[in-house]
């Protein structure tokens, strides 16, 4: 697969209805199936490197609609990390404190160190999406936020951090059928709540701020990366792809013994 | 269609009576566009008798969610009344019994508008319990 197909960087320009959310870039179940455990393995290795060399850092930033797979991305993905130098941050409702500060000063804090991965499940692009759909802060606020966003990545890139910002990108369709599963099977219905169901009716809004967030903000720097998020397996292929190659681009080696 | 959407009043509250399903395509539809409707004037005080919905999917679910926002924003609320026994357990599951009250009594559900006067309520989760225990 030719990931430079799901890299958004700034370079061209950017019209995420020609990407389809249930495209597997002609990589077949069956390969992906065979594909995804080595990538793990091959992932666990390269963590220990990053690790082991503790010149830098890797930020994974995960987007997406409901049920678009943020979860079962992590789960799946990176079930063979080392958890001693790997964090995942949940960027939920701010709170007062948060909300005290400017929009970026809990993502910063919960960058990873130098050696780690770090995770954000959701990020600060929550406010360039959510707040603009709900009309949280003005548009004169949200429009400058791009280049904040843009400028404060640039920063991170500069001191070592590596960033890979995934969209998980799910069509309408599905997102009904999954959350009409997680109605219909008892082990999945805790994961069902009225905001869900809100946020649907907001569809076509939050595809428009994606398209522009991910316009705006896909960098060379810290490209976005639009995975078709239709077939879960696909999903997971194409992400660890994505990470593994990164990684390996490195060129990292183990420490000399003092 | 098979979604029957009846108007009826009571004491100033504008009343619903919906027979079918609440689901993708014209029935979601056809809902939201009667919450609109109502949701037209401020302060609508709207019930919703659910007694003959027989099915309610996460596209319909999400227009209950709606109906409440809408209504909300236009300084209104919408209640659920007669809501059966398998769409309680809906509402319980996906929490919507915390945006919408819930009733078992229509007369029950028009006085609960009305501040000052009595009712005996509904616990929803204590109801659902109740069924779980049966």
């Amino acid at each position: 697969m030719d990931i430079a197909r799901l890299k958004v960087d700034g370079t061209a320009k950017f019209n995420l209805s020609k990407f389809r959310p249930d495209d597997t870039h002609g990589v077949t179940k069956s390969h992906a199936a065979k594909a995804l455990p080595a990538q793990v393995e091959n992932l666990a290795a390269l963590h220990d490197l990053l690790y082991a060399e503790h010149k830098r850092s890797l930020l994974i930033v995960l987007q997406g609609m409901d049920a678009a797979g943020k979860d079962g991305t992590i789960k799946h993905v990176m079930s063979g990390v080392n958890p001693q130098g790997c964090a995942v941050t949940s960027f939920k409702q701010p709170s007062t404190q948060e909300l005290d500060h400017d929009f970026l000063w809990r993502i910063h804090s919960a960058v990873p160190p130098k050696g780690s991965i770090g995770i954000f499940n959701r990020s600060c692009y929550e406010d360039v999406l959510v707040a603009r759909v709900h009309e949280l802060v003005s548009p004169a606020v949200w429009k400058k936020r791009y280049e904040q966003i843009n400028d404060f990545e640039k920063s991170l890139t500069e001191n070592n951090v590596c960033i890979l910002k995934f969209f998980l990108h799910m069509s309408s369709r599905e997102q009904r059928k999954r959350f009409d599963e997680r109605l219909a099977d008892p082990r999945k219905n805790w994961k069902s709540s009225p905001a869900d169901f809100k946020e649907r009716e907001y569809w076509d809004q939050y595809q428009s701020a994606y398209q522009d967030a991910i316009a705006k903000c896909g960098t060379k720097e810290a490209p976005w990366y639009v995975i078709p998020s239709d077939h879960k397996w696909f999903r997971n292929y194409a992400v660890a792809e994505v990470i593994v190659r990164t990684l390996a681009s490195f060129k990292m080696r183990y420490p000399k013994a003092k | 269609m098979s979604l029957e959407i009846a108007h009826r009043e009571r004491e100033g509250v504008a009343l619903m009576d919906l027979k079918g399903r609440i689901t993708i395509g014209d029935e979601a539809s056809a809902f939201r566009a009667a919450v609109e409707v109502a949701a037209a004037e401020p302060g609508t005080r709207l019930l919703l008798n659910m007694q003959e919905v027989d099915y309610v999917d996460s596209t319909g679910l999400g227009a209950l969610v709606m109906c409440s926002s809408r209504l909300r924003k236009a300084s209104g609320v919408a209640k659920l009344v007669n809501v059966n026994r398998r769409n309680i357990e809906l509402i319980v599951m996906t929490k919507l019994d915390s945006i919408f009250e819930v009733f078992d009594d229509e007369t029950d559900a028009i006085n609960s508008f009305f501040p000052g006067r009595k009712i005996k309520g509904f616990d929803i989760l204590s109801f659902v319990q109740h069924m779980r225990d049966e």
